[in-house]
């Protein structure tokens, strides 16, 4: 009985202390040696600027659930590609648990948009992106709506697709 | 004298009736004793004392209660030590939760220290969250572009399907 206790509490804390949100866990594995643009717009800020989008409902109901968001950049061209490989290869590793959305992979640029769920929300989504510019990552975290996310786009055909998806959940 | 001795001698071989050990133990226990046999009245005394300690009905009683309470309290000292173990590991899982619980919330904290705000102003932040949620929708607009391809519907269910996949 004492073992299966200890084994519980084992797993409770393994469980806890993994949930480090996706760009903190690139940024560990790969920001030391490398400078990235690091721009955080955490929940405080994140609780002023809904008070800034009362004329935007769309926008407003977007914010409103939303932790934080983080964006990383490099402008590196040379080394964007790799970046790009290795954040793909991180967020593809199953122990990370996200699921892809979306890949795009064309001249202009490689992307793919993954997420995590929970219980049937979905709590962290990621973009990768790589192109002439650079590389790019977008988190958001918390609980994010795809419908309200899809509202925010102005190109109606792909968004009533998303709009369904959220509805039949 | 010698009529004593000769009972007695007859009582040690068990040959004496019992009138005669009655009449020996009367003789012993209740009047002074010749020398020669003075030996012989101190074992009747003892014998008969021995014997009045024994007729204690409560004797018997007595002797199994001090027997059990003496295993009882063996018992309930291997008991305590036990449940001082059971105690211990109960309190060690309550820390260890307490700690792991404790980590999980100061994991915000401790992000917004390694991570902290990159704006003061909220109208930049603003113009920042616009840029990234944009940037976000309009990369699911980008399947519009196979919608001509591929029908909605077949879409829509390839990505609810991965959404309750996952859920599973």
């Amino acid at each position: 009985m004492k073992k299966i206790y200890l084994t519980i509490v084992a797993c409770t804390i393994t469980a806890l202390l993994s949930a480090q949100e996706f760009a903190g866990s690139f940024l560990d594995k790969f920001g030391n040696d490398t400078d990235f643009e690091v721009v955080v717009i955490g929940k405080k800020m994140l609780n002023l600027i809904e008070g800034l989008t009362s004329n935007n409902p769309d926008l407003n109901e977007a914010i409103k659930e939303l932790e934080n968001i983080m964006i990383i950049t490099s402008r590196d061209s040379t080394s964007s590609k790799g970046f790009y490989d290795s954040a793909y290869k991180l967020l593809a590793n199953k122990k990370q648990g996200f699921e892809p959305l979306i890949t795009v992979k064309d001249q202009e640029e490689d992307l793919i948009v993954m997420a995590k769920e929970s219980k049937g929300v979905i709590k962290e989504l990621v973009l990768l992106s790589n192109n002439e510019s650079g590389f790019n990552i977008i988190s958001l975290n918390g609980k994010i709506n795809l419908k309200t996310l899809a509202k925010l786009s102005d190109k109606i055909p792909g968004l009533k697709l998303l709009e369904s998806i959220d509805s039949n959940e | 004298m010698k009529q004593i001795k000769d009972i007695l001698e007859r009582y040690w071989n068990c040959e004496t009736a019992l009138e005669e050990e009655k009449a020996l133990r009367a003789q012993f226990l209740n009047g002074a004793a010749p020398e020669e046999v003075k030996n012989a009245q101190a074992a009747f005394l003892l014998q008969d004392r021995l014997a009045k300690e024994k007729a204690d009905p409560t004797f018997i009683r007595k002797a199994m209660k001090a027997a059990i309470t003496s295993d009882e309290q063996k018992q309930r000292n291997k008991i305590s030590f036990s449940q001082i173990l059971k105690v211990a590991a109960s309190v060690l899982i309550l820390i260890s939760l307490g700690i792991g619980i404790q980590t999980y919330y100061r994991q915000a904290q401790f992000m917004e220290a390694l991570f902290p705000e990159t704006f003061t102003d909220p109208e930049d932040a603003l113009q920042q969250t616009r840029i990234a949620l944009d940037k976000v929708s309009s990369s699911f607009s980008r399947v519009q572009g196979i919608l001509d391809i591929i029908s909605p519907e077949q879409v829509a269910d390839t990505l609810h399907s991965a959404i309750q996949d996952h859920s599973k």
